[in-house]
């Protein structure tokens, strides 16, 4: 199910809500709990019963290790825990990566091996590492006693199932325990429909607004000039952001309105001013598992200069890696990965630019990698890129123009009568009007934190949630369900 | 109530739900792809888009003539047929639709309609071979094929659809016309451009290998064919043996013969549809017709827009032709027509059309 269905925001949502803090307030705190837990498979398995099945697997299996770490000596331990993320591991390979691994020994080897041409099961990647960071941590030892009920629910919670944030453990499971959080909270409801909004409209009305130019753009990538390739990388990057921080919104959004706090995962990333501070602003949450679970116990920063930067390297190599089963992606990370090491070299340097020059490189830095993490093939990149730089300023393709148009601007720019004249007014509008909030506005959760219940807020959110409703049908995928 | 909070989420679910009972409301009331009723008379329609419309149009129009198939058949003018049959049609195209597509579309109508005098069915030859599930498309508005009212939403609570009916009664408003025309309903008659030069510009000829050897049909390809003739075809045909369905095969252009011959496909083509003739004549409720003996205009370019794609003035005579019982292939002379076409497709000269 998608949070941008008519389901899920006229059905699911509200009988999820009810039922939860219903069952709570007759004091059945386990059942509520279930009722949260058969809730979300529900949410899980709507569109492909199949991947039900791999999750439940995957949280019995992870369980199980749990239970015989909390058993066991310490030397077996260690071998149980290798174990445990290995077997996490080797799901995630065996059903994202089998085919690209297929291909590449078949392209080598010249071999013909048939492609299992599996589906990937939605949000695999996210509740992958979220149960490997909850075996390490138990090896660790840094785990109370949790009881089945408790991790099932904290796996499987909807809001953060398929897209992230990547929750810890410790984040959630205490506050399911928390008694105090089991009735129902008019402000933090109130704020849960208002980011919930925000993250909708975000979706729904700008990264797939964008994402329809963007896919028409990257189909016809043969037939780009300057300004139309420059429109269709900065639409991507755009789109990519909205997309994504806009899913979060909603799951933050969500668990608010249960009372439950679900950590930021982004933080205006594109007004950094370096990559190293992106980085920090982009899917943090990310970058926070990759940097306990693997920068740190590759040494981290800790074994001199050099294995710092191949530390660096790694993370990022990985980070491609799992963002898609494709060398396009693995670039990307490492390019990311070079640009990283190479501000923490020249870091005077760096230091010594007007921060305005420092932000255009890093953001023109993220504009140009995020070509290669959309691209079909490197052909398909290279020359997108080629053209930008092309200086073939040979008109603007109306075709860009209409992809981006929606038939009730249309119709408001034509009764104000400004199209007849300016026929690109609902692109450049749409382009100003999204770099000025992207760049110069607070973010969807800042805005949440200042919440206040008054007229204004009530018209823009009802605005907002109408129109971004009336603007679901027909519109694409979250971008990061395959990752 | 109690607090500042509390208000303001009432007031937002409260108007939420009020908006969207009244533009939901509004566009089942107007209703554009006809999905719950029939057009009103005071609101000026569009007829345009074809997989959300057409189930629409063959449930709540009034109609006892059908005219069916893909593309081939949009530049049918139903009031030619209206004239030269004395019924009221109906045209329900599907741009690339395979027969499964336009057969559920039929067995829509029957359910609803079961009083239609006549069907006129194009069979697309190139299609003789597809799979008897085909599908084009997947991503087909079906929650508006059935009646199930839940599965609704993205109609009602949709934007386009929402400017449509606002666009839609105002059309009317603003000069009392509801006029809406099944002639022109997705017809492109008059946009397109038509002759050699134009059809050569979309036919590489040089890029198709030439075959020397004619392949023939094997059993599996009879069996499958069989299957599709009976799930998309003739079911309907045997349970409406009151309705008459005139079908026939698109009369594609000499250069789609030329595709064939150097593919070494034509003689397959060929048996293929000599095979649904037996199969289709088997009824007595059907005429089925072949326009592939009117050499005149299989080898006029000037009636064609591409290898396959003929203009309304063919239209225009197909439907003469079908109200005269011209090129009717019938039990009595099926097998001397393959002959005919056989003789003339097979020893065609067909390098001469691309010497210049």
């Amino acid at each position: 199910m998608l949070f941008n269905s008519y389901i899920f925001i006229l059905l699911f949502l509200g009988l999820c809500i009810i039922g939860y803090f219903g069952l709570n307030h007759l004091k059945k705190y386990n059942l509520a709990m279930a009722f949260l837990l058969g809730m979300s498979l529900w949410f899980y398995g709507y569109n492909n019963i199949n991947y039900l099945f791999i999750l439940i697997f995957s949280v019995l299996i992870n369980y199980g290790f749990y239970l015989l770490l909390n058993k066991t000596d310490q030397k077996i331990k260690k071998v149980l825990m290798i174990a445990g993320v290995a077997v996490n591991i080797g799901i995630l390979l065996y059903f994202k990566y089998m085919d690209f691994f297929i291909g590449n020994i078949n392209g080598i080897f010249k071999t013909e091996i048939p492609f299992l041409r599996i589906a990937l099961p939605l949000g695999i990647s996210f509740f992958t590492f979220q149960q490997i960071s909850f075996i390490v941590d138990a090896y660790r030892g840094e785990i109370p006693k949790y009881n089945f009920l408790h991790y099932a629910c904290f796996v499987t919670y909807f809001p953060q199932l398929i897209a992230g944030p990547i929750v810890t453990h410790d984040e959630l499971v205490p506050q399911f325990m928390d008694l105090s959080k089991k009735k129902f909270n008019s402000e933090n409801f109130a704020k849960g429909i208002y980011i919930f909004t925000f993250g909708l409209a975000k979706k729904v009305l700008v990264a797939d607004t964008f994402g329809r130019m963007v896919a028409y753009g990257y189909d016809t990538f043969e037939y780009l000039n300057t300004p139309t390739a420059l429109a269709v990388i900065l639409g991507y990057t755009i789109q990519i952001y909205f997309d994504f921080s806009g899913y979060c919104d909603m799951a933050i959004g969500i668990g608010k309105m249960m009372n439950l706090e679900l950590p930021v995962n982004f933080d205006s990333p594109y007004k950094a001013f370096t990559i190293t501070e992106f980085w920090d602003r982009w899917h943090m949450t990310l970058t926070r598992f990759f940097t306990k679970y693997v920068y740190i116990p590759l040494g981290g920063s800790r074994k001199g200069t050099v294995r710092t930067y191949i530390n660096v390297m790694l993370v990022f190599l990985i980070s491609g890696f799992w963002h898609g089963a494709s060398w396009t992606f693995v670039l990307w990370g490492v390019l990311h990965g070079i640009f990283n090491v190479i501000t923490r070299i020249f870091k005077k340097f760096f230091d010594k630019l007007h921060p305005a020059l420092n932000w255009l490189i890093t953001f023109t830095f993220i504009n140009v990698t995020w070509v290669f993490f959309r691209a079909d093939n490197f052909h398909q990149a290279l020359t997108i890129l080629r053209k930008a730089v092309s200086f073939d300023f040979s008109g603007f393709n109306m075709e860009f123009v209409t992809k981006i148009e929606s038939p009730e601007l249309v119709e408001i720019m034509d009764i104000l009568s400004v199209r007849g004249a300016y026929p690109q007014v609902i692109l450049v509008g749409w382009f100003a009007v999204v770099l000025i909030l992207m760049l110069g506005s607070p973010n969807a959760y800042e805005k949440m934190k200042t919440f206040k219940p008054t007229v204004l807020t009530f018209i823009i959110t009802l605005f907002l949630l109408v129109w971004s409703v009336f603007s679901m049908e027909g519109i694409s995928e979250f971008l990061y369900f395959n990752f | 109530m109690k607090d500042k909070n509390t208000k303001w989420i009432a007031a937002i679910l409260i108007s939420f739900v009020l908006i969207l009972a009244v533009f939901g409301g509004f566009n089942a009331f107007i209703d554009p792809y006809f999905h719950y009723h029939a057009p009103l008379d005071f609101v000026k329609y569009e007829l345009k888009e074809e997989r959300y419309q057409n189930n629409g149009i063959v449930k709540h129009f009034e109609y006892d003539a059908i005219i069916t198939g893909s593309s081939m058949t949009q530049c049918f003018r139903p009031s030619q047929m209206n004239e030269l049959f004395g019924v009221n049609a109906v045209k329900v195209p599907f741009s690339g639709g395979s027969y499964k597509e336009v057969n559920d579309n039929l067995e829509v109508a029957f359910a609803y309609n079961p009083d239609i005098k006549i069907v006129v069915r194009c069979l697309d030859v190139n299609a003789l071979f597809d799979d008897k599930d085909l599908m084009n498309y997947d991503n087909c508005p079906t929650y508006l094929y059935d009646d199930n009212v839940l599965n609704d939403a993205g109609y009602l609570f949709n934007k386009d659809i929402l400017v449509k009916s606002v666009q839609n009664l105002h059309g009317y408003l603003a000069d009392g016309n509801n006029y809406m025309s099944m002639d022109d309903y997705v017809n492109w008659h008059a946009y397109s451009q038509y002759g050699k030069e134009v059809v050569d510009s979309t036919y590489n000829r040089d890029e198709i290998e030439k075959v020397d050897e004619q392949k023939g049909i094997t059993e599996e390809e009879y069996a499958a064919m069989e299957a599709s003739i009976e799930q998309n075809i003739t079911s309907l045909i045997a349970e409406n043996p009151d309705t008459e369905f005139y079908i026939y095969f698109s009369p594609y252009s000499i250069y789609y013969f030329d595709f064939w011959h150097r593919t070494g496909e034509l003689e397959r083509y060929l048996l293929a549809e000599k095979f649904y003739i037996e199969k289709l004549l088997e009824y007595d409720n059907v005429r089925v017709f072949c326009f592939f003996e009117d050499y005149e205009s299989i080898c006029d370019l000037n009636y064609y827009k591409d290898i396959a794609h003929h203009n309304g003035d063919l239209h225009t005579k197909i439907l003469q032709w079908m109200s005269e019982g011209k090129y009717e292939i019938t039990k009595e002379n099926y097998e001397e027509h393959y002959e005919t076409l056989h003789n003339f497709y097979m020893n065609y000269d067909y390098d001469a059309l691309f010497t210049e």
